[in-house]
């Protein structure tokens, strides 16, 4: 059993309104960062350095990502296509982990296209249809498909998560003071150089992003 | 109608008004009523202190200015009771009026190119207040005297003294005035420790023989007697003689005549490239009457030399000083500081 | 609607890069000494390619490159130095009423000079003393701020007590000047290109040069550091040392041009506000478009400056006349300024 200690925290703070993913109204400036920099199971000089900051409101868990890549790989667009082998960052969470009815899985690559699904690990997992994320909204630096320089150091993704989700999937609203599980990782299967980085390390021998027990802390403010 | 009278009779500098209280113009065109005989001076301008000496007046200095105390290597040694009288000025030439408030003094001078300074202490002191200078011309150079004579009734010594400034003056310019305009050398003058700065007005260059190259120039601001120059201007003038100031130390001179000899901007002009690069005294905030006078025989012999004898600088300027300051050697002495014993004219 | 900012970006860089030269061409005429166009073209072609009949140095040749050419380079490099100067502090201090004055250097700077033509003579040219003592007063300020010097207010704050005790201690120095050197001294503190001979140049250029082109190189860096401590952190970078190293580029590239022109304030102000307001916040746009409209603008204020009338304008003077109205506009629209 992990050391609840040792998992890394961070605190999920309250806005007051709404703001469209990638528009100028973003409180992101304010906001503290958490960093994907554990790099594990492959020793290669590839780590992009990736931030993450979280914020949410009535109706929508808000993500935004910060990766520090210069080439990038993006061939996949369509819905629940397997990104993970682009350019990808994920965002597992389990928003009521008393409840052990498993956790979502947000991967998104550069461009902003979705894989997600629910279940309570690896083997079982549901996808997500549309009607489950209706009102989800993404917006990125990178346009479409790509392979190689984007003309930056960095590429940015947000999106946003309607909180109706987790209300359909757990039963229940998020709230202020609410502790929920989550990690967040940085991957690409079939980049030019192969990486895996999560932001609470997985203690795992092999590649395995699917370990809720190695999640670390989310608390709602 | 006698107000009217008194104006019209103080038009000119040093018109005075029969019976009542003596009227001035001074530099900056002020007309101000002063006392029959000052018995206790403050002066603020160095060029009128130095007179004030010469006229055998020293004792009736109250005090010193800033300047004069600290800066100035040749008055101590022309009056050196001086060392023992208040400074009654700051770095910047104004007064402290409680110190000058103290010393009750009969009447102030002050220098033209301080900033409305003659107005704001005549305001604040309720003394008259003479702001004069000579600006580089002999004869408000000789008028200043002969004011300065009369303020402190001493108007025998001022004539004597003016008497022997012109006749050294017209000993010189007997030789020089002959030769017409085109054929006077042209002369820029660098002064201030920057070369692009230069006097719109300095008399002893054309007395000697030369052109002011920068003469019908504006000056900066009423008052001030130079102005800048681009350094183009200075190539478009091609001087034949440029001289270079050299009344000060030569550890503290910022513009040298080896400095613009080497110069590679300047090495087109026709003097460097005849190397008639030379330094004169020029003013040292304003002018000693003695050694405008020696520095004009200095020039003539620089500028003219086919016309003039050679001469011992030194000694012919110790005799001056003299009938200046009643001291010996004095020229001597300053010449061992500003080590213009090399500036042997040609 | 984003094709015409596109269309927009590249006219803004398209200018950049031929302005300059423009200006300079433009401003070989403009002097004194009246040259024909004609004259200043073959006198240039001349030098470059030499073997044509010369009747000896002539004094077109000594005004172009002995005075106006050096004069017309350091305006632009002095120009690009502070402007990059001024935009990668504001990049870096999050900040955009931050220059090169902020950090202390222009006092700094003008207390060397003070030292050197006050009491030092020939000794020690303003210039080195100039150069040496900004760096002096940047590094107070580092040290003041301590172990926070990553924090915008504690930079801010030493630099405004630092700039503070050597102006100060430049008081002192004025106080006791001779009449002379005190002239020589207030001559520089108005900032000037007159003096520029290619002695100095040959000193200041290379480091105006190398400063400009290495925080040219670092304006992604900004970008990540402008995103804030904790996110710049979380991207891999070492916030504290990143931040110790554009502070000291800036200051050399800012010193090196105010110890050989005196203080020219509010360039490093105006320009890369100018060019934000035209390209946006992005440092790869800002950095390098400052370099080049800030080489054009003081070029063009050094032609006012000693075209204008018979006698120069000090430099200094005519940027505050330009540069105090637009920074009081600037504060009170700093609300809208973005970084």
């Amino acid at each position: 059993m992990t050391n609840v200690s040792s998992r890394p925290s961070y605190t999920v703070r309250r806005v007051g309104g709404d703001f469209r993913p990638g528009g100028p109204a973003g409180p992101w400036n304010e906001l503290p960062a958490l960093a994907v920099a554990n790099y594990l199971w492959l020793d290669n000089s590839c780590r992009p350095p990736v931030a993450a900051k979280l914020c949410y409101s009535g109706l929508y868990l808000y993500v935004m990502f910060r990766v520090g890549e210069r080439r990038v790989r993006v061939r996949y667009t369509k819905f629940q296509d397997p990104v993970y082998k682009d350019s990808c960052v994920e965002f597992f969470v389990d928003a009521f982990p008393e409840t052990r009815l498993g956790y979502v899985n947000f991967e998104t690559n550069a461009a902003g296209t979705l894989l997600a699904a629910f279940g309570p690990d690896r083997d079982h997992r549901k996808p997500l249809g549309p009607e489950d994320l209706a009102g989800f909204e993404v917006s990125g630096s990178i346009p479409g498909p790509l392979d190689g320089v984007h003309g930056a150091e960095v590429w940015t993704l947000e999106y946003r998560v309607p909180l109706a989700l987790f209300r359909r999937i757990y039963g229940q609203e998020v709230r202020s003071g609410q502790r929920a599980a989550a990690n967040f990782y940085k991957c690409g299967d079939e980049t030019e150089v192969p990486h895996y980085g999560a932001w609470s390390r997985v203690e795992t021998p092999a590649p395995d992003f699917h370990r809720p027990e190695c999640f670390g802390e989310l608390l709602f403010g | 109608m006698f107000i009217a009278a008194l104006l019209a009779l103080a038009t000119s500098a040093g018109a005075e008004q029969p019976g009542g209280p003596a009227k001035v113009v001074d530099s900056l065109r002020r007309t101000v009523a002063v006392p029959a005989r000052a018995e206790r001076i403050i002066s603020l301008e160095p060029e009128i202190t130095r007179i004030v000496v010469a006229l055998g007046a020293a004792e009736r200095l109250i005090a010193v200015d800033f300047f004069l105390r600290n800066h100035d290597r040749l008055f101590p040694v022309v009056f050196p009771a001086s060392r023992t009288l208040p400074v009654v000025s700051n770095s910047g030439q104004e007064l402290n009026y409680e110190e000058a408030l103290l010393l009750r003094p009969d009447i102030i001078f002050a220098s033209p190119s301080e900033f409305r300074a003659a107005e704001t202490i005549e305001r604040k002191m309720r003394t008259p207040v003479l702001a004069l200078a000579s600006m580089g011309r002999f004869e408000d150079l000789l008028t200043e005297i002969g004011t300065v004579g009369r303020v402190l009734g001493l108007e025998e010594r001022a004539a004597e003294l003016t008497a022997y400034f012109r006749d050294r003056i017209e000993s010189v310019r007997r030789i020089t005035a002959a030769a017409p305009e085109a054929a006077r050398p042209s002369v820029y003058l660098s002064f201030w420790g920057v070369l692009e700065r230069t006097p719109v007005a300095y008399e002893p260059v054309e007395t000697a023989g030369g052109r002011n190259c920068a003469s019908g120039l504006l000056p900066a601001y009423l008052g001030s007697p130079g102005t800048n120059v681009p350094l183009e201007q200075l190539l478009l003038w091609d001087p034949e003689i440029i001289l270079v100031q050299g009344n000060y130390p030569p550890g503290e001179r910022r513009v040298t005549v080896s400095g613009i000899l080497r110069d590679p901007r300047l090495s087109s002009l026709r003097a460097v490239r005849a190397g008639r690069v030379h330094y004169t005294f020029g003013y040292w905030y304003w002018w000693d009457p003695a050694l405008v006078l020696v520095e004009t025989l200095y020039l003539a012999r620089l500028i003219s030399p086919g016309k003039f004898p050679a001469f011992d600088l030194v000694s012919e300027g110790d005799a001056i000083f003299k009938e200046f300051y009643g001291t010996d050697g004095l020229f001597g002495r300053l010449c061992r500081v500003l080590e213009c014993h090399e500036w042997k004219p040609e | 609607m984003s094709g015409s900012r596109n269309k927009k970006n590249t006219a803004l860089f398209a200018l950049a890069a031929v302005l300059p030269v423009i200006l300079l061409a433009l401003s070989l005429n403009i002097g004194a000494y009246r040259i024909p166009p004609k004259a200043v073209f073959t006198t240039i072609v001349g030098a470059i390619f030499p073997g044509g009949s010369e009747a000896g140095p002539s004094p077109y040749a000594d005004i172009l490159f002995r005075i106006r050419l050096p004069r017309l380079l350091l305006a632009l490099f002095a120009g690009a130095a502070l402007a990059v100067s001024g935009a990668s502090l504001q990049a870096l201090f999050r900040n955009p009423l931050v220059f090169e004055f902020s950090l202390g250097i222009s006092y700094g700077a003008a207390f060397g000079a003070a030292l050197s033509l006050v009491f030092l003579g020939r000794r020690i040219p303003a210039q080195g003393a100039a150069f040496v003592f900004a760096i002096v007063a940047v590094l107070i300020v580092l040290a003041v701020a301590g172990k926070s010097a990553s924090q915008i207010v504690s930079v801010l704050l030493s630099g405004v007590i630092v700039s503070a005790m050597f102006q100060a201690l430049l008081s002192v120095v004025e106080f006791v000047a001779n009449p002379y050197a005190l002239q020589s001294l207030i001559f520089w503190l108005m900032g000037s290109l007159a003096q520029a001979d290619w002695g100095d140049l040959a000193v200041s250029l290379p480091i105006i040069a190398v400063g400009v082109t290495v925080l040219i190189l670092l304006r992604w860096r900004l970008n990540v550091l402008a995103l804030g401590d904790d996110e710049a952190r979380a991207l891999g970078v070492n916030v504290r040392r990143e931040k110790v190293v554009v502070i000291i580029l800036a200051t050399l590239t800012a010193a090196a041009a105010t110890a050989v022109t005196g203080v020219i304030n509010w360039v490093g102000l105006i320009v890369p506000h100018l060019v934000r307001m035209a390209v946006g916040p992005d440092n790869r746009k800002v950095i390098p478009l400052s370099a080049a409209y800030g080489a054009s603008l003081l070029l063009v204020a050094d032609d006012i400056a000693r075209g204008a009338a018979s006698f120069e304008i000090p430099i200094g003077i005519l940027t505050s006349v330009v540069g105090i109205p637009f920074f009081i506009v600037l504060l009170k629209k700093s609300g809208k300024i973005w970084l």
